[in-house]
């Protein structure tokens, strides 16, 4: 069973993890607050948002032409273009990849379709030696852990823990002083770079019109994985696909502000095939593997906008329930809201049924959303259909079925109303709050329920319409 | 047997519910939004020279082309590291100088790469790298000083600009383009950003009038 169908759990687990509150709160409103700062700096946000969203639902709209326009673009400048269905399938062409040119050793820069496949586990079980070169990434290769958010995938973990894995897996005496660990890691990492055999990349995006793969990064190791090893395999979805570089600009204008709050990545690449005749360097094989893995099933259906998604990660920055539990409790790739919508449309709903259930559906995430995905009715889609295919757990379904009679019965409905006020006002304390309720201790403990008005809201209607 | 991709394609097109039609994307061609203003040249060397700072570019601005050898003699007198390699490109400009510099593909002990450009963006403060023979993509990649040589011809307002600029090369498209915007960095400790991840850690900008 994935994690995350373990949802209250793992969010029990994480918000008793004073380490990791400690380290959420550090991170806090960092990225909410550059965001706002970036954002602000354009000239006309909700327009450019209103073209990057257009410039994605026309994709979608036809998207297998799209797609077959990119794989004929790409394919005349030298790149093989892969499709494949499921995880399992990703896996075994990167292997028969892997094994047709004798690679021992692969560098990867971050690729979150490569975390839903579990390719790093794959790779190393067919003895390939697998190293991340993303500094989040990398770290978190070390101490064996997921990432917990989409751009800054190890913000679960502070400097002294980061330390002692260095310390640990590279025997060098134990730095904290941040500048020095990052310095290290380079130093650790350069070597890898030099002597791999295979880059994998994600996507960010692929330009049908000419056949180019795009990667945005900070630390310049989407290049180093792109340029140095001799084949090249990107991995990612079928939705990633875009018309041309016009639609690129307003996506590249919105992405890294929406994300960290910068203008741009510092390092925007554009690929487009192999190597050619007389280059100094670059791969020797340039392969592209489409993946879907569950995203054609979102297409025609209420959940498409989903897929417009660019992955900033401005969603989970802006939620209050991703700020108090961490990106690690929702138990898969993708967590905060986009995750709540993703997962259960890649993994079924019943292996995620509490997670369109974790929102306060406050509507932060879509007010921030640079390709206006309306998140909270997407979370309304998952919640209605946990109803009507009685995902719901029992006692919620008979609480409500018995809500449903009593309301059909008026003077029942009015008895029952007055038992359970008078009940609840017992419970209160002095400033009209209940805090303890017995059998229900769980819910109490984070929340107080203010106790009933005197007089009920029926005897104050009545007593309206009477003057 | 039908195929992944077959299969992908058909369960798209069963989804989409439409018969097929070509892909056009008329509708939004050209509206890719931000449209700055029309600004003058002198506008826009102004606004890429504040957008590379803000990046974390150093600028040597050179009052003209022929200032362009001896400000980069100096700045390599001034900086530490003595393997240095260029962009076969720059051959004929840097070689009958004394810079001591080699000209190729960088190793991984060079010190300072020393490269021109396709272009720039007064925009976002970018470079425009592409890579080629003549133009390896390791010169401004692997050493930890990347210095590059603008041309204040060569600087175009926005994206879209420079996607024009680049279409009406005879390779287009090239192997790989690059916007490069100042040195690399990292957040991922805990979000304090750290200039010189795995890219180069400083990027000095040469800028000169055509």
């Amino acid at each position: 069973m994935p994690e995350s169908a373990q949802f209250k759990k793992n969010a029990q687990r994480q918000l008793n993890n004073t380490g990791l509150q400690a380290n959420l709160q550090r991170f806090g409103q960092r990225f909410a607050k550059a965001r706002a700062i970036a954002i602000a700096e354009l000239e006309d946000f909700s327009g450019l948002r209103q073209r990057a969203t257009a410039w994605r639902d026309l994709t979608l709209a036809n998207l297998d032409d799209w797609l077959i326009r990119f794989e004929t673009h790409a394919q005349r400048m030298g790149t093989q273009v892969h499709w494949a269905t499921t995880a399992a399938e990703v896996n075994q062409i990167v292997l028969e990849i892997a094994h047709k040119n004798k690679v021992r050793k692969v560098i990867k820069s971050k690729s979150m379709v490569s975390e839903e496949t579990g390719l790093n586990a794959a790779l190393q079980q067919s003895g390939i030696d697998t190293i991340e070169t993303d500094l989040g990434e990398y770290i978190l290769q070390l101490a064996g852990e997921p990432p917990s958010h989409l751009v800054a995938p190890a913000l679960h973990k502070n400097v002294e823990e980061v330390a002692d894995l260095f310390q640990e897996h590279h025997h060098t005496p134990r730095q904290t002083d941040i500048p020095t660990l990052c310095r290290e890691a380079r130093h650790q990492l350069r070597p890898h770079f030099l002597s791999a055999d295979m880059g994998i990349s994600g996507g960010n995006f692929l330009v049908a019109d000419t056949g180019a793969l795009v990667l945005l990064t900070n630390e310049g190791n989407a290049r180093l994985v792109t340029t140095l090893p001799r084949v090249h395999v990107a991995i990612t979805g079928i939705e990633k696909v875009i018309p041309s570089l016009d639609a690129l600009a307003p996506l590249l204008r919105l992405l890294p502000r929406s994300a960290t709050g910068q203008s741009i990545t510092n390092d925007v690449s554009l690929l487009t095939g192999p190597r050619r005749p007389g280059d100094l360097e670059g791969p020797e094989e340039h392969h592209v593997i489409l993946v879907d893995g569950g995203r054609s099933e979102l297409l025609g259906s209420e959940l498409q906008p989903a897929l417009r998604c660019i992955r900033c990660g401005a969603c989970m920055n802006h939620c209050p329930v991703y700020q108090n539990i961490g990106g690690h409790a929702y138990g898969w790739v993708y967590p905060g809201p986009i995750g709540a919508v993703l997962t259960p449309a890649y993994l079924g709903l019943e292996h995620a049924r509490d997670l369109p259930q974790a929102a306060t559906l406050c509507g932060a995430c879509e007010v921030v959303c640079p390709v206006s995905i309306p998140l909270p009715d997407l979370l309304r889609v998952w919640r209605q259909r946990s109803v009507s295919r009685g995902l719901r757990p029992w006692p919620e379904r008979v609480l409500l079925r018995l809500w449903l009679w009593c309301a059909m019965h008026p003077l029942l409905y009015r008895w029952i109303h007055r038992r359970l006020s008078w009940l609840l006002r017992q419970l209160a304390n002095d400033s009209g709050q209940i805090t303890y309720f017995p059998g229900l201790t769980d819910w109490t403990q984070g929340r107080n329920l203010k106790a009933p008005d005197q007089p009920p809201f029926h005897a104050q209607w009545a007593q309206r319409h009477r003057s | 047997m039908m195929t992944s991709r077959d299969l992908i394609l058909a369960r798209i097109r069963q989804r989409r519910g439409t018969t097929s039609s070509p892909p056009d994307n008329t509708p939004l061609a050209g509206t890719s939004g931000q449209n700055l203003h029309p600004i003058d040249a002198t506008e826009r060397i102004k606004l890429f020279q504040r957008q590379a700072l803000a990046m974390g570019c150093q600028l040597r601005p050179c009052s003209s082309r022929d200032m362009v050898l001896p400000t980069l003699q100096a700045l390599l007198n001034d900086l530490p590291g003595h393997s240095r390699v260029a962009w076969p490109q720059l051959r004929r400009w840097l070689e009958s100088t004394s810079l001591g510099c080699r000209f190729g593909s960088a190793h991984s002990t060079d010190q300072i790469g020393i490269t021109g450009c396709a272009g720039a963006i007064a925009e976002t403060g970018s470079l425009i790298l592409t890579t080629g023979p003549d133009t390896p993509d390791s010169v401004s990649l692997l050493p930890e000083i990347h210095i590059a040589l603008v041309c204040h011809d060569d600087i175009v307002v926005d994206l879209e600009a420079a996607w024009k600029h680049l279409a009406q090369r005879a390779d287009w498209p090239p192997r790989g383009v690059t916007l490069v915007s100042g040195p690399s960095r990292t957040a991922d400790i805990e979000q304090q950003v750290v200039i010189g991840a795995h890219g180069p850690a400083q990027v000095i900008i040469l800028l000169y009038p055509g």
